[in-house]
């Protein structure tokens, strides 16, 4: 059984530990004051994922490769680029709002759930080697 | 070449330092700025390439108009300030 949870908030993401003697502990929050709408835990001692939803700035998607010491942030999944100037049928074209579900995929892709509805996989983005832009 | 600012809410989450940059137009200004600082071209702009709603620039304190297609003019003397748009309720 796992012994630790994340605890994704609108104020930051939070790691809770059960120790030997069933207590809990809360770590320091990572990405303070920011909202946290997704974390995907690492598979097989692979990356750890968050979503942030920076509001003004759009959403932002960062991984940790040490259990959430550290983070770094990588590509935000995307809709593709439609717009173009001076073409009116493009005006509506869509743009990533909200990260709201994440998955592991088959040789290190990611997939994610987004708003406006989308589902976007990122080839390889699973594997720390292999570390988006 | 303008001087470029940005909010310094912006620091907390990119390393962006204040500017100078070529460019006739606002949108020229802004995509040379995402090519001199890479990181902040999502925090700027959003899949499409245009400006992301909730960000607003100024040029010689004057809010732009035309959000669309960015053709607000800058001169070589313009001051443009990044910021969030910020509202009330």
């Amino acid at each position: 059984m796992s012994t630790q949870c994340w605890i994704g908030t609108r104020k930051g993401l939070i790691q809770a530990r059960r120790h030997a003697d069933d207590s809990w502990s809360l770590s320091p929050p990572s990405f303070p004051g920011d909202p946290v709408t997704m974390v995907l835990p690492a598979y097989d001692g692979g990356v750890t994922y968050a979503a942030l939803n920076l509001g003004h700035f759009g959403p932002k998607l960062h991984r940790s490769g040490d259990d959430g010491k550290s983070w770094q942030e990588c590509k935000a999944p995307a809709f593709p680029a439609q717009y173009k100037a001076g073409d009116e049928s493009s005006n509506e074209a869509k743009s990533v709002e909200l990260i709201w579900i994440l998955e592991h995929g088959a040789n290190g892709d990611l997939w994610a759930g987004t708003v406006p509805a989308g589902l976007i996989r990122a080839r390889g983005q699973g594997r720390l080697s292999n570390t988006g832009g | 070449m303008a001087l470029v600012e940005f909010t310094p809410n912006l620091y907390r989450h990119v390393k962006c330092q204040s500017m100078t940059v070529p460019g006739d137009t606002i949108i020229q200004v802004l995509y040379t700025v995402c090519e001199e600082n890479t990181r902040l071209r999502s925090y700027l702009l959003d899949d499409q390439g245009q400006l992301r709603k909730h960000v607003t620039v100024f040029i010689d304190n004057v809010r732009i108009q035309d959000r669309s297609n960015l053709s607000d003019t800058v001169s070589a003397s313009s001051a443009v300030y990044i910021a969030q748009a910020l509202s009330g309720g």
